[in-house]
């Protein structure tokens, strides 16, 4: 019996607001349109009941779509809208670079595999390429790829359990054969490429790893990266699988 | 008592204009323009009064306030559009007052446009599918 009053009374405030209004009108010409749409509004509040029986939450529509739509003629409703659509277009920007740089570390990684595979005749268990977004105001790197993604880190992980006698020995066979096939199981090698503002500490913790491998095979797959890839000596790391380093 | 300002001034500022109307039209216009602002912002405040009462009754009886806005907005609308046609129309251009009358009409449908979507979702869910 509430809701039934309530209703009514809704139902009353709105035709007396909508004589009103008609009343304050200030001339014929607008008459038509202004009676259009509050004839609209009383139909709206008559079928009021009938929306609430269908969904619960009748009331937050109504609101978000008079928003929306007020959005088109209210500047300040205009901008918000904006600016959520270009916040939210900035999120999917960044997670879509995201992806994109570590696919390009992925794939980076897989070519400079093959790369030092073929260059040096020995083994890699994995090449592990950290890429970092370029800034703009960061020193130290290179003119060209002022924007640019940078690599950060080259890790280069041989298999393990190879002396540097048989890995010469194998690579003569490499030369012959395709190179994936050739995978000897037990020598890894990693290898770590920072960005040129690394610390020298870190450079040289990579140097002392760089020891437990053949420093001949560090050498040229360091030189390898430096050719090919531009990443810093001093930045890449050559290890040996965790079987023999530990 | 402030209707005899507002007539007084408005009788005024015709006597001015007829005067003058006849050597700088264009101040004449002038003239007819300022007048129509200062009323206008005259009555401003009143319908701020009108508007506050409307708020409060529509408040106490739990109409949607959304409602309200929507009627507010429509006669904002009106109320500009039709100052802004009838200064411009009083200048001669009967044309450009006419797409101003335009402007406010689009500008009321544009308001109308939620009701509709609304009514015509709640009658389709009414229907059988």
């Amino acid at each position: 019996m509430t809701f039934i009053g309530e209703w009514l009374k809704e139902i009353i405030l709105v035709v007396l607001i909508a004589v009103f209004i008609e009343l304050l009108l200030p001339n014929r010409a607008m008459e038509r349109y202004v009676k259009f749409v509050v004839s609209l509004l009383i139909l709206l509040t008559l079928l009021s009941p009938l929306m609430r029986l269908f969904s619960t939450d009748a009331s937050e529509k109504i609101e978000s779509a008079f928003m929306d739509n007020w959005g088109g003629l209210e500047e300040r409703g205009a901008q918000t809208a904006t600016d959520s659509i270009l916040a939210q277009g900035e999120l999917l920007r960044k997670r879509r670079e995201a992806e994109a740089l570590q696919w390009a570390g992925e794939e980076a990684a897989r070519q400079m595999k093959r790369q030092i595979e073929q260059e040096t005749g020995t083994s890699v268990e994995r090449v592990v390429v950290n890429i970092r977004e370029g800034k703009p105001s960061s020193e130290g790197k290179p003119v060209g790829e002022a924007e640019g993604p940078v690599i950060q880190t080259v890790q280069v992980v041989m298999r393990t359990g190879e002396t540097p006698a048989v890995e010469a020995g194998q690579k003569k066979r490499i030369a012959v054969e395709p190179v994936e096939k050739v995978r000897v199981d037990d020598v890894e090698v990693s290898a770590k490429a920072g960005p040129e503002e690394e610390s020298d500490g870190r450079a040289s913790e990579v140097m002392a790893d760089t020891e437990e491998v053949n420093p001949d095979v560090t050498k040229r797959i360091e030189a390898l990266l430096l050719r090919e890839w531009g990443v810093p000596r001093e930045s890449v790391t050559v290890r040996k699988g965790e079987q023999v380093s530990s | 008592m402030e209707i005899i300002q507002v007539v007084g001034l408005g009788l005024v500022a015709t006597i001015l204009i007829l005067v003058i109307k006849e050597q700088k039209p264009l101040f004449a216009f002038l003239i007819a323009a300022s007048t129509g602002i200062y009323i206008f912002l005259f009555l401003i405040g009143k319908i701020g009064g009108i508007i506050e009462v409307l708020e409060d009754l529509a408040e106490s009886s739990g109409v949607q306030m959304i409602y309200l806005k929507t009627i507010l907005k429509i006669i904002g609308i009106a109320y500009i559009a039709e100052f802004g046609a009838q200064i411009v129309r009083d200048a001669g251009q009967e044309s450009i007052a006419s797409k101003i009358e335009l402007a406010g009409k689009v500008m009321i449908m544009v308001l109308a446009i939620p009701i509709i979507t609304i009514i015509i979702e709640t009658v389709m869910k009414l229907l059988p599918a």
